[in-house]
């Protein structure tokens, strides 16, 4: 990472995307409208106000609070769609296929293409809310507010706008044409525009109970270090996740994404079991359970969609040693890895709810720490059937992911990779609309009908009105696992057999950077 | 430093863009590459600097693949694309400045490798000057810049000639043959073979995807115009001097053309002194005897279908 120490201050550079980035914004029209926008904006909402309160005889003590009210929104919106959309937008433009004019050229590497991106657009969300914090901070002389509320509200727009800038980023990576992109960008936009809603309730919310009084208090602090600690782990995975999408195809793009991915799997695990036993309740072990369980459906999807090839660079790298290579083989890029991989995790996940939530192991943890058992009275009866749910949604997903994989393998083995990922959605999807199709040509089709056990169906789980038929909709999903299993059994052992080091040609090892010299 | 370009395919979809390419080319070499649209240059192009994944075989850039380390790759490739730089609220110093950055230059030696671009490139005169308010040549100019800022070995040229006025296309030709001297390994795709004929010394001609013919010019000349050509201009009646040469041994073919007659001839250079010999022997007045070199155009004239897809 390019960073200036006390040893390279001198000699040290900054990122050029920053660099080039920075100069072309503060030339565009765009961010500069923008900007003398948002400065006239602040400054007749300002001007209005205060001359509007010169016509009244009474002071208004809630006029700092009301102006303040206006300004949030503003800065919000901002912060949240417009710089989000003007970096994601040029950042789009720039991987359209024709357009071979920028960065991937040059020998930038994916990583500091996507921190260039993102410092950029954090720079120019400092300047925009550099614009505003004196507007913001002149309110509290007109009282309403306190400046902890001023300050705290600034920092939760500011990281907020950080987020959505990586989302923005993220999106703009996704490998699909500018019009799939704007197709998934809309709804993301549509997210931003509600979060510009929430944060001014939210605000609205701090402001008449007022900030200051809580900062020494749990109150205040366990739900905002919470949240942070959410957009934390939400940031570094698309931030990971977008620079895999921009290295070369020939790169190991698993890697990271997965070693992340285990990293905030095992740690949310520890944080939601401390918090179980210092709290004393089962729903934190809930929560991340179904959490995690929506999460390696994902992974399954994405695994699927990753191809068999290994590059050669890719074959290069892995370990030599027994022990090394098959833990390896769960980190490398790969369709099969990638299952296992999430196949594990899953086990895990399952195992540890079902310690959790059956065999009440937690209440000893619990016991010891705060004195009291972990299990809430009215949490029993659902602990059960929220497990079994989870539990056939995987498994469900898992069968439907293998069958994808077979489909693609077998019989478009020339299609993309992401054709069994598609294959993995599209197969559930007319599972569940076909017969219910039928149905609705026979004139059957009705609430009940939708409601009746559906099997092979993954929607009705969620659906069914008699809970008893999950049972049924279990044993089902573990039929079609076994059957996608043994599919692609034979294939999964040719790729665990073909996870092997390829032994590098001497004549391939690239020379070291050579620094060119000048021109003559 | 030798590009080996080894069964390269490309598919997009059904459509087959590059077809088993093999070639080769190497450190000096000027390479035209030649073929009607659609023939998959560009794509070949895109392969070597790393911008297109192919879908078989691989190149080589000293024995290193591109698709294995792409990195490596673009240290050693300045790629020229066909389209140019269209970026607003950026200048042309700017614009090779953050090049030379994100090659990795550094202090001195980055503001050292600018101005010798842009030195050698002749922008030194609109160093200020807006990209987008450049013309196409100058625009071509600094797009050869950022191409050679980081120095590298292999230049690939997509197209630089396309839209240019003679002017600037005379002095762009004149910036590749110094290119050329300072023993670069070049390929150049135009479609203006005439420029090429005088720069190149090896070409690679492609159709639909399939690859013709590649190698040195003279091989290539060689192997598509096997039989010499040449053009006599006659005093007195053209079309005597025609019949006597269809009755003439190693003669393959011989018509009027607007005074000349054209013949084809088998055999050595030596054949072509015989047929003089004999002619002047036999009474005709010859004025003029020369024997016509078959360019890139011929070439690709006599390989090529004109197909397209």
């Amino acid at each position: 990472m390019n960073v200036p120490t006390l040893k390279n201050w001198r000699t040290w550079e900054p990122n050029p995307i920053v660099v080039k980035e920075l100069r072309q914004a503060v030339r565009s029209w765009a961010v500069t409208g923008m900007l003398l926008g948002f400065l006239v904006v602040l400054f007749l909402v300002t001007v209005g106000f205060l001359l509007g309160q010169s016509f009244h005889i009474s002071p208004n003590q809630a006029l700092g609070r009301e102006i303040f009210q206006f300004f949030l929104p503003v800065l919000s919106l901002v912060g949240f769609v417009f710089i989000p959309v003007y970096v994601g937008g040029r950042l789009t433009a720039e991987r359209q296929d024709g357009n071979v004019d920028m960065l991937y050229i040059t020998t930038l590497s994916a990583a500091r293409i996507i921190r260039g991106k993102l410092l950029c657009g954090i720079y120019l969300l400092v300047l925009f809310f550099s614009v505003c914090a004196p507007f913001m901070v002149f309110t509290n002389l007109l009282r309403g507010i306190d400046l902890p509320t001023v300050f705290v509200l600034l920092v939760v727009a500011f990281l907020l706008s950080v987020l959505s800038l990586q989302t923005a980023i993220f999106l703009s990576c996704l490998p699909a044409s500018k019009g799939l992109k704007l197709l998934v960008g809309l709804p993301a936009g549509g997210f931003m525009m509600a979060l510009v809603g929430m944060m001014t309730a939210m605000s609205m919310e701090m402001m008449r109970e007022g900030i200051g009084s809580r900062l020494g208090t749990w109150i205040f602090w366990g739900p905002a270090l919470s949240a942070t600690f959410i957009g934390l782990l939400l940031f570094g995975f698309m931030h990971l996740a977008a620079i895999a999408l921009v290295s070369p195809a020939s790169a190991n793009r698993a890697l990271p994404l997965r070693s992340y991915a285990t990293g905030v799997w095992l740690l949310t695990l520890l944080l939601t079991v401390g918090w179980a036993a210092w709290g004393g309740t089962l729903e934190p072990i809930a929560a991340w359970t179904s959490f995690a369980t929506g999460i390696l459906i994902a992974a399954l999807l994405i695994s699927v969609s990753e191809g068999d090839e290994q590059s050669a660079r890719i074959r290069r790298t892995i370990p030599e040693s027994g022990p090394k290579r098959a833990l390896a083989f769960f980190f490398y890029s790969g369709s099969a890895g990638g299952l296992a991989w999430t196949f594990l995790l899953a086990v895990a996940t399952a195992l540890w709810a079902s310690l959790s939530l059956d065999v009440k192991l937690l209440d000893s943890l619990s016991m010891a720490w705060s004195g009291r058992a972990a299990s809430a009275r009215s949490f029993g009866a659902f602990s059960g059937e929220l497990e079994m749910t989870l539990s056939t949604l995987f498994l469900y997903a898992l069968a439907y992911c293998l069958y994808g994989l077979f489909i693609h393998r077998r019989f478009q083995p020339h299609r993309p990779a992401i054709f069994a990922g598609l294959c993995s959605i599209a197969l559930p999807a007319l599972w569940a609309i076909v017969p219910n199709l039928v149905l609705f040509f026979l004139n059957k089709l009705s609430w009940d009908a939708l409601q009746e056990r559906q099997l092979g169906n993954i929607f009705n789980i969620i659906a069914m009105k008699d809970r008893s038929f999950t049972l049924d909709h279990q044993m089902c999903a573990l039929v079609m696992v076994v059957i996608g299993v043994g599919l692609n059994f034979r294939w999964f052992l040719a790729q665990r057999r073909a996870f092997v080091p390829l032994v590098r040609e001497a004549a391939a090892v690239p020379p070291a950077t050579a620094t060119p010299p000048p021109l003559s | 430093m030798k590009v080996q370009v080894r069964g390269l395919h490309k598919r997009f979809g059904k459509t087959i863009a590059v077809d088993n390419f093999t070639f080769s080319f190497d450190n000096g070499h000027v390479f035209g590459f030649v073929g009607p649209n659609g023939a998959g240059k560009t794509t070949t192009m895109r392969v070597i600097a790393t911008l297109e994944e192919p879908t078989e075989g691989d190149v080589l850039i000293n024995g290193v693949s591109v698709r294995e380390e792409p990195e490596y790759a673009r240290r050693c490739v300045g790629y020229v694309p066909d389209s140019l730089p269209a970026h607003n609220d950026v200048t042309v110093h700017e614009y090779l400045d953050f090049y030379a950055r994100a090659y990795g230059l550094q202090g001195a030696k980055r503001r050292e490798a600018v101005g010798a671009v842009e030195e050698f490139t002749g922008v030194t005169g609109i160093l200020d000057k807006h990209l987008k308010a450049l013309s196409k040549g100058m625009k071509q100019r600094v797009t050869l810049g950022r191409a050679l800022i980081h120095n590298p070995d292999v230049l690939i040229l997509d197209e630089p000639a396309a839209g240019l006025d003679p002017r600037a296309r005379v002095e762009l030709r004149e910036l590749l043959m110094v290119l050329a001297t300072q023993n670069k390994a070049i390929l150049i795709s135009s479609h203006i073979l005439t420029e090429l004929t005088e720069i190149c010394n090896g070409v690679v001609i492609v159709e639909r995807g399939r690859l013709l013919e590649s190698g040195t010019v003279a091989e290539v000349l060689k192997k598509s115009t096997p039989h010499r050509a040449f053009a006599i201009r006659v005093l007195g009646e053209a079309s005597a001097l025609v019949k006597e040469l269809l009755q003439t041994p190693h003669v393959i073919n011989a018509r009027e053309v607007s005074g000349e007659v054209l013949l084809e001839l088998e055999g050595e250079e030596s054949a072509g002194c015989e047929l003089l010999a004999t002619l002047i022997s036999k009474g005709f007045k010859i004025a003029e005897f020369k024997q016509s070199k078959a360019n890139l155009e011929d070439i690709f004239m006599n390989v090529t279908k004109g197909g397209v897809q």
